[in-house]
């Protein structure tokens, strides 16, 4: 089943930790993102494999907008 | 509430952020650190000048079980805590927008928040701060002369700051401050963080373009303006350009 991980603030992507194909762990970070100097990671809340990114580093997010597509392992 | 003290250690942020069983309020003291971090900035991690002897260095563990959309501000409430502590100390300190604590061009202080989150909610946030207390200006290397300072050399005292009464004074006002944001909001608090603001008609350089900075939002963004209008800031780098 696929899931859409959104931003949970509103800022800038800093770094995208995975790549599509991946398989990662619950608690793994997708991305760091970065407002008013506060880094915040989105963390994977179950294990997962990566189906699409829809951002890149250095992108200007807002909360709610999604930036990853999974599928549940 | 627990305050560890170091007299090194890689990075108190590392320290705050992995204590499973740290509680709100724990803080790391450190007078040294050999890792101690800045923000990142295009992929790299800037890390912070800590010369032995003459900085100290804390994160304060906080536990506010909220969303991570519910802190857009904290880090600006913190700078100006850490600003208001500092001018106890007779130190001309204001808040560089977003977490630099300046006196006149020269930065003295920094503060890098960093959460983690679970189930789509804040597990943690830690409050980095490093200032610079004892440095003396032949401590400094060439490159980075003329745009930091410290406390010693703000002030005419003849001996060195005690350190450890530097951090404790600023994490009671950050701890006082950081309470009554969680207890309301960030507009409940603007007032007294642009208290701190001294960014008006500074040339800045950002993504969206070069401008003159207007001050700080009432959500907390850097408003500039250029010939083309006005634009607000709430993430990426800013340079403060220091020409008026």
């Amino acid at each position: 089943m696929a899931h859409e991980i959104k931003a949970h603030i509103t800022g800038t992507v800093w770094k995208i930790e995975v790549e599509v194909g991946e398989q990662i762990e619950e608690d793994d970070d997708f991305t760091i993102l970065e407002s008013m100097k506060m880094e915040m990671p989105i963390s994977a809340e179950f294990d997962c494999v990566i189906k699409e990114i829809l951002c890149k580093e250095e992108d200007k997010v807002e909360e709610g907008q999604v930036l990853f597509v999974v599928e549940e392992v | 509430m627990d305050i560890h003290q170091l007299e090194s250690c890689t990075s108190t942020n590392d320290l705050a952020l992995n204590a499973v069983e740290g509680k709100n309020g724990e803080t790391w003291i450190a007078f040294a650190q050999t890792a101690g971090r800045g923000r990142r900035h295009k992929g790299v991690r800037r890390t912070w000048f800590s010369p032995p002897d003459s900085g100290v260095y804390f994160s304060i563990l906080l536990k506010p079980n909220c969303k991570p959309a519910q802190i857009s501000g904290l880090t600006l409430v913190v700078g100006a805590a850490l600003c208001e502590s500092l001018r106890s100390h007779e130190i001309d300190a204001w808040l560089k927008w977003p977490n630099d604590v300046f006196v006149g061009t020269k930065k003295l202080a920094g503060v890098l928040t960093e959460g983690s989150t679970s189930g789509g909610m804040l597990e943690r946030i830690v409050i980095g701060v490093g200032i610079n207390v004892n440095m003396s200006s032949d401590a400094i290397p060439d490159e980075l002369l003329g745009n930091v300072t410290s406390m010693l050399m703000e002030t005419d005292v003849p001996t060195s700051i005690d350190r450890l009464q530097v951090a404790l004074d600023a994490r009671r006002t950050i701890l006082e401050k950081c309470d009554l944001f969680f207890k309301k909001d960030f507009a409940s608090l603007y007032a007294y963080v642009v208290r701190y603001d001294e960014s008006k008609g500074i040339e800045v350089e950002t993504n969206n373009g070069v401008g003159r900075a207007v001050g700080i939002s009432p959500s907390g963004a850097l408003e500039v303006e250029n010939e083309e209008g006005m634009f607000s800031v709430n993430a990426g780098e800013v340079r403060f350009l220091f020409r008026r």
